[in-house]
This record gives C-alpha cells, sequence and structure tokens, in this order.
C-alpha cells in the first residue's frame, strides 16, 4: 500500500514537473534575496517579504496550476480508468498547493515571530499559537482563491492560456485599483485580496479572508464537477 | 548571377515572412480564447472604472476636458492593463509549434528562418492586438460624439500609434522569443512582475526601472509628444519620446534576430 502511494507521489511529480515543485522555492528565494539587498540598501524590506507571500506567491501558482491541472502525457489512457481523472487532477493540485504551502507556512512563522507588528490588527489581540495559526491566512486565502480561480478558467475554456492570462488582469486590477474603490464601494470587501499589504489596519481583516476561502472552496466544487466529466476533458486535450 | 542568386534568396525571404504572417494573423484571430480573456479584461476594466467615476461626472468632465487630453487619457488607460493580457496570450505560439512537431517541419522549406519568425511576431501580435484596437476605437467614438471634433480621429491615431504600438511590439517580441527559453508559465508571471514593477511601479523605497526609457507602457512618448500621462515618469521632453519609442522598436528587432540566431545554432547542434 504504501510502496503503491510512494510510486503514485513519483508519478505525480514527474508528470507535474521538478520545476513546478522548484517555483515556490526559486520565487521566496528571490524575494529573500531582494530583502537582503533592501537591508544593505537601508530599506526596512519586511512589507516587501510580506507582500511577496500575499501578492506574488498566489499569482505565480495560480498561473502553474491553470497549466498544468489538466496536463498529462496520458491524459487519454487516464480518461478510460475506474478511477476518475479528477481525482487524480485535484491530487496534483493540492500537492503543488502542499508544498508552496510548507514553504510560505515556515517563511510567515519565521517573519512573524521577528517582527510580531506586522500581524494583522485583529490578530495582534488574540494570544499568541491562536494569532500565529490566523496568521497563516495572509498567504492561504489569496492562494487558495487564484489557484481555484486559474483552474476553473482553464477547465471552462479549455485553456492553460486563458487561465494565466485572466489571472493576470484581475492581480493587475487588485494591485493597481481596489484599495481606492473600496470606500464608497463596499460591495468590493470581499474581493480585496491583499489586505494586509495594501491596507494592514484594515478592521474586517479575518471576515473577508474567510469569504475569500468561501469563494475558492467553491470554484474548487466547480471544477471538481468539469473534471468529472470526461466527455469535456477529452474535448480540452486537442484544443489549443 | 550573384545578383540574381540574392534577388530570388530575398524574394524566398518575403514569401517565408508573408506566409507566416497571414498563417499567425489568421489563426490568432480565430481563436476564441483570444476573445474571451481580451472582451472580460476590458469589460473588468470599464467595470472598475465606472465605479470610480459616476456616469455623471465622466460624461461632464469628458464635455469639459479639451478632447486631445481626453485621447491621451483614454490611450494612457488602454496601456495600463491590455498589453499585460497580450504578452500572456502570445507566450504560447512558438511552444505550441514545438509540441506540435510544426517547427520542425517548417525547417525544411525553402526561406529564411528569422524572416519566418519576424512573419510569426507580427502576424500574432498585430492579431492580438486587433480587439483592443477595437476597444480603443469605442473609446473614441464615445469623445468624437462629446466633442464633436473631428481632430479627435487623426489624433487618436497619432496616439495609438507612438504610445501603445511600440510597447505593444516590444511585449509581442519578448512573448515570441523568452516561452522558448524558459518554460512558459514562469516566463507569464515573470512578465507579469516586469509589467507591474518595470512599468506601473511609482517609485518609493524600492528600487524600479518603471522611471527610465525602457517602458513599454508609453509615458515618455504620451508625456514627451503629448503633454500628459498617467504613468509614474519625472520628465520627458520629445526627445526622450523619440529615445523611448526607438529603443522599444529597435529591442523588439534585435529579440527577434536573437531567436532567429538561437534558432538556427540549435538547428546546426542536430
Amino acid at each position: 500500500m504504501l510502496h503503491t502511494s510512494h510510486k503514485s507521489l513519483r508519478y505525480d511529480i514527474h508528470a507535474l514537473g521538478w520545476i513546478v515543485l522548484a517555483a515556490p522555492i526559486m520565487l521566496l528565494s528571490g524575494f529573500l534575496l531582494f530583502a537582503v539587498l533592501l537591508l544593505i540598501m537601508g530599506i526596512d524590506p519586511t512589507r516587501f517579504f510580506v507582500a511577496g507571500l500575499e501578492m506574488f506567491l498566489p499569482i505565480a501558482m495560480g498561473i502553474i496550476v491553470s497549466t498544468t491541472c489538466t496536463r498529462d502525457a496520458a491524459l487519454e489512457i487516464q480518461l478510460t480508468f475506474p478511477r476518475t481523472f479528477a481525482a487524480t487532477a485535484m491530487r496534483r493540485a493540492l500537492l503543488t498547493l502542499g508544498w508552496s504551502a510548507l514553504l510560505a507556512l515556515g517563511a510567515t512563522l519565521i517573519l512573524i515571530l521577528l517582527r510580531p507588528d506586522i500581524q494583522p490588527q485583529q490578530m495582534q489581540s488574540l494570544p499568541l499559537l491562536l494569532a500565529l495559526v490566523g496568521d497563516q491566512l495572509l498567504w492561504l486565502a489569496p492562494l487558495l482563491w487564484f489557484t481555484a480561480l486559474g483552474m476553473f478558467i482553464t477547465l471552462l475554456t479549455h485553456s492553460r492560456t486563458a487561465g494565466g492570462a485572466l489571472l493576470s488582469t484581475i492581480w493587475l486590477l487588485e494591485m493597481l485599483f481596489i484599495k481606492n474603490l473600496l470606500p464608497h464601494n463596499p460591495w468590493l470587501r470581499p474581493l480585496f485580496l491583499f489586505p494586509t499589504t495594501l491596507e494592514p489596519t484594515i478592521s474586517d481583516w479575518l471576515s473577508t479572508r474567510s469569504e475569500i476561502l468561501g469563494m475558492a472552496l467553491l470554484l474548487f466544487i466547480l471544477s471538481w464537477l468539469l473534471l468529472r466529466n470526461r466527455e469535456h476533458i477529452l474535448k480540452g486535450i486537442h484544443h489549443e | 548571377m550573384s545578383k540574381q542568386r540574392e534577388a530570388k534568396q530575398s524574394r524566398k525571404s518575403f514569401t517565408a515572412f508573408r506566409g507566416a504572417f497571414k498563417y499567425e494573423f489568421h489563426m490568432q484571430l480565430r481563436r476564441p480564447v483570444l476573445w474571451i480573456v481580451l472582451l472580460l479584461s476590458e469589460l473588468l476594466m470599464l467595470g472598475l472604472m465606472s465605479r470610480l467615476v459616476t456616469l455623471h461626472d465622466l460624461l461632464l468632465s469628458l464635455r469639459l476636458t479639451p478632447p486631445m487630453l481626453t485621447v491621451v487619457i483614454w490611450t494612457n488607460s488602454i496601456n495600463y492593463l491590455l498589453p499585460a493580457a497580450l504578452g500572456i496570450l502570445i507566450a504560447d505560439r512558438l511552444p505550441r509549434d514545438k509540441r506540435t512537431g510544426v517547427q520542425e517541419l517548417l525547417t525544411t522549406l525553402p526561406g529564411s528562418q528569422t524572416a519566418r519568425l519576424f512573419g510569426k511576431f507580427l502576424g500574432s501580435t498585430l492579431a492580438t492586438l486587433l480587439p483592443i484596437f477595437l476597444f480603443y476605437c469605442l473609446g473614441i467614438a464615445v469623445i468624437l460624439f462629446l466633442s464633436r471634433s473631428l481632430l479627435v480621429l487623426p489624433l487618436a491615431l497619432a496616439t495609438f500609434a507612438t504610445i501603445v504600438l511600440p510597447g505593444v511590439l516590444f511585449v509581442g517580441a519578448c512573448a515570441t522569443a523568452l516561452p522558448t527559453l524558459i518554460w512558459p508559465p514562469l516566463y507569464q508571471f515573470l512578465f507579469l512582475g516586469y509589467w507591474f514593477w518595470g512599468n506601473l511601479y511609482v517609485p518609493r523605497n524600492i528600487p524600479t526601472i518603471s522611471t527610465t526609457i525602457l517602458t513599454p507602457v508609453g509615458g515618455y512618448m504620451s508625456s514627451g509628444f503629448f503633454g500628459y500621462t498617467l504613468f509614474p515618469i519625472a520628465y520627458a521632453s520629445v526627445f526622450t519620446g523619440c529615445m523611448s519609442l526607438l529603443l522599444l522598436l529597435t529591442l523588439s528587432i534585435l529579440i527577434i534576430l536573437a531567436l532567429g540566431s538561437y534558432q538556427n545554432w540549435q538547428l546546426q547542434k542536430l
């Protein structure tokens, strides 16, 4: 049983490609190096590193998952198996996400322990252990939202490029406009993806995080339903 | 004899360029995803813009602002987001040719490989630009209707040609060439990061190149030629505008030439 799981994991990593697992390490290392450079230049790099976890890691993983979720050289054979391809695709997405989540968890813990003041205001009043758990929503909520949306767009449009392009547009809109829109459009609050970086003093940090998690869950369910439709997946193989 | 051979060679290269251009242009235009992505991006952009100002205020400001300034602002707004989507939509063209074996097949045909690359680059870039241009024309039609000044039309063409086009060609050249060297999703992410950091990021603490003349977003052309820009540049003159435009066009050509040399080198290795 353990041997089969090990083989399956190895095959999943092979199908995804080592670069998928290397990407979050490269990204966080790049941010760490740039943060050191900023430190040498006398600039406080904390907020920059928070941006790396909250803004850049989620979009990077969103683009990667949207590209790799249906990529398999043996996809047509996989679709004939009794075990559904939906389970395989979700397992691979979780493997990709789990690995980047592990790295983000470590980075956030170190960051918060070194600089507790960068925590969202709502978390600062909580006991340390509970706050450390809650702080993980900083990267977890946008990470799940972007990957779920990227996967859903790719499956719906049969296009890996569409997922990446639309995620990029949304990401840029969030970065550039959403903060200025919020005061007059409170209904946009559940779509405020990067409050820790853009508005650290936000009062409803936890509720917006849970709303984003809820949307991500809904998108994962929709993606699951699309993945279960074998005919739909088969059509997408030769689409691009 | 040698002149005849040269003329024949250049005819073959031109045929390869024309063939690649026509094929890429039509193929890209027929991709539903191109229209879906750009239409959704445009709707999202319009949706957010409509939340920033009310329709009444917008119409009032359109009537009160000089038409030239309105056209420049509209051209700058187009360049905020849409070239980023364009860069990602083109990024899969050459990797696709490699995956389907078309690239290998094309090497057996007469005509220069580099000419074919130029055709591919221009065909896919201009086809992807078409939905953006149509959206741009829609905005210009509204400005024309409200200002009732026919001067808007040549001005709109001039701003599009000098602010949008050079940057889009640079983005198209990078999107054609770089995914052959790096993993396409990684390219997409790096390009997006570059678009934000190297074009839109207002210099605060973090060092940036968004104030240099190497900004495909077109701030130098906009400010240098037309006197206004939405982008974070410190100072621009006609000279820096020309320099920025020439730099972007030269780099676009050099990138495709370098890609052609790289592909020829790869062929020789086989």
